[in-house]
């Protein structure tokens, strides 16, 4: 892995993470104020998550299996808020 | 007030005048990277890192000890077993703090022999203590596990916090130990060295604060005991699920087994999963109370707390845990950047939203506010956000020019250190640090004398005509 390749892997790496934070905390504000511009913010985050995602898996030196990773956990990302939103609804009832 | 929050009030004066040691001993290693020369043969550098490293960690367990002296009695519903113990313990281990800081200022090296073992610097990184005070380490840890069994047995009450606390006093006494073995293999001793490292730290701490924080939740937003020891439960199984065998990205090039390349990266990489839930659980429960409580500076802290955790472990953390980038970025300032912001996010911000919490009851405020500690909040956090960024900024840049391009030679290394990428990072850091600094004076002040107006008020009142 060059220099160029490593800040620019690593940057995505972190902008991946950032993004499923955005994705989460907004998914959780338009399910408190059951407000479609928090969600469709929410949406954006989770679309730019995939196209980090995608960069990875095109454009970085990683080794296949971090790749594959890299996919699943996107993947499960899109459910993490939702199963957490659900369970703390029902644990509060 | 009970006496076990008279002695929890005591530790959190404790934790917060290390916490200022550690930020000036902080100031003083930052400064000498800027300034080569600065304190040499004076106060060396190895020094005040070893100081500020060491009263990091002092300064989150006697908070942390502090926080739990506090919520104990209430949990319970009766004074600690065993307090007068525990007070005598908390004078013996400030004592045994001021003395092995003294030998580390005055006294700073010995021999390689026994004596230097036993009474100057153990030599191992972060339990550098000599080994009478990690003795007495042990003996602290002992009774305060003691205070909290014989409690909960006295009272005849296990609640299911009370639980996960006391199975997680198991670890924190038993990984301690690891600190003393003289182990010749310094492959054998860095394996083991990481139990206690690691496993301390994103093991039974997060358990510890995981179970402060559930306390807290009642006091601070009346939750109900049935939903927090629900959510405990759940974040327990998740940190500990990824945490323990995230292990292994420490692992990676100490001379283990290939394998650790494989489960370090797949479990670190797991870890923002749970952080993820918390920053979530965070935002729902602020929401549904729409940031409404009598205790505003508890309650931000209390975010700050998620929100740090999830950025500066999950997003500082993710971007440097697979083996093919950890390759480059190991041992360099992006390392300092993110364990930086990953204690700060994960530990202080917790106990010093149990800080605000237990000045409330102690000072019998109804509501806790003012400017003082939007200015201590704003400042703290803008340093540290300022400080992880240079370290950030000068990390990259050793992981550059020194490992990709250097080829991690001596040589290389002078280069990157003289590198100005690298230069300016310091420098920034420097600066953000002293902006942390001003920030922890306006805390301390505030601290001092949040609801001063109020108790003058109530003295008025109560002063007979």
């Amino acid at each position: 892995m060059s220099g160029y390749e490593l800040i620019y892997a690593s940057l995505l790496l972190g902008v991946f993470v950032l993004c499923a934070g955005g994705y989460g905390v907004l998914y959780t504000l338009a399910q408190l104020q059951n407000a479609a511009s928090w969600l469709y913010g929410a949406r954006t985050f989770y679309g730019l998550q995939w196209l980090t995602t995608a960069a990875i898996v095109a454009t970085t030196p990683l080794a296949a299996g971090w790749k594959l990773l890299i996919v699943v956990s996107c993947l499960v990302t899109l459910r993490v808020p939702q199963v957490i939103w659900k369970y703390l609804e029902l644990i509060h009832k | 007030m009970y006496r076990s929050q008279q002695l929890a009030l005591k530790y959190f004066i404790a934790a917060i005048a290390l916490f200022g040691i550690m930020i000036v001993f902080g100031l003083l290693a930052s400064a000498q990277y800027v300034h080569m020369g600065f304190l040499f043969q004076v106060l060396d550098f190895s020094i005040t890192k070893t100081l500020h490293i060491d009263t990091m960690i002092l300064w989150l367990l006697m908070g942390f000890m502090g926080c739990i002296y506090w919520f104990l009695p209430q949990e319970l519903e009766r004074d600690v077993e065993g307090i007068k113990l525990a007070e005598i313990m908390f004078y013996i281990l400030c004592t045994a703090i001021a003395t092995v800081a003294a030998v580390f200022i005055f006294v700073q090296y010995g021999g390689s022999n026994e004596f230097s073992m036993w009474f100057i610097n153990q030599g191992r990184k972060y339990v550098e203590a000599p080994r009478w005070a990690a003795i007495g380490i042990v003996l602290v840890v002992l009774v305060f596990s003691y205070n909290i069994v014989a409690t909960a047995i006295k009272a005849k009450k296990i609640t299911g916090i009370m639980g996960v606390l006391m199975i997680d006093l198991v670890p924190l006494f038993a990984l301690y130990l690891i600190a003393f073995p003289r182990i010749t293999n310094m492959s054998v001793d860095l394996f083991w060295w990481w139990w206690l490292v690691h496993l301390w730290v994103e093991g039974t701490w997060e358990v510890l604060i995981g179970c402060i924080m559930a306390l807290a939740l009642m006091q601070l937003l009346g939750t109900a005991r049935r939903i927090v020891e629900t959510w405990l439960y759940i974040e327990v199984a998740l940190v500990l699920g990824t945490g323990i065998l995230g292990l292994g990205h420490h692992y990676f090039w100490i001379g283990t087994p290939e394998y650790w390349l494989a489960i370090g990266g797949l479990f670190s990489a797991l870890e923002p999963l749970p952080l993820l839930g918390m920053v979530v659980h965070a935002v729902y429960d602020a929401g549904t109370h729409h940031m409404k409580t009598t205790n505003k500076p508890a309650l931000y802290w209390m975010m700050a707390e998620a929100f740090g955790n999830f950025l500066g472990a999950g997003v500082f953390g993710f971007m440097m845990t697979l083996p093919q980038i950890n390759l480059f970025s190991h041992g360099t300032q992006w390392t300092v950047s993110h364990g930086h912001f990953a204690f700060w996010g994960a530990y202080a911000c917790g106990v010093l939203s149990v800080v605000y919490v237990a000045l409330q009851k102690a000072r019998g405020l109804e509501e806790m506010n003012g400017i003082r500690w939007k200015w201590s909040f704003g400042l703290l956090n803008f340093g540290m956000i300022g400080m992880v960024g240079a370290l950030l900024i000068s990390g990259i840049a050793q992981a550059f020019y020194e490992r990709a391009i250097g080829g991690s030679t001596i040589q290389a290394f002078i280069d990157a250190q003289s590198n100005l990428w690298f230069l300016q990072g310091m420098n920034a850091r420097l600066v953000f640090g002293v902006l942390f600094a001003i920030g922890y004076a306006v805390l301390v002040y505030d601290l001092l004398t949040i609801g001063g107006k109020h108790r003058t008020k109530q003295a008025a009142v109560l002063r007979p005509a």
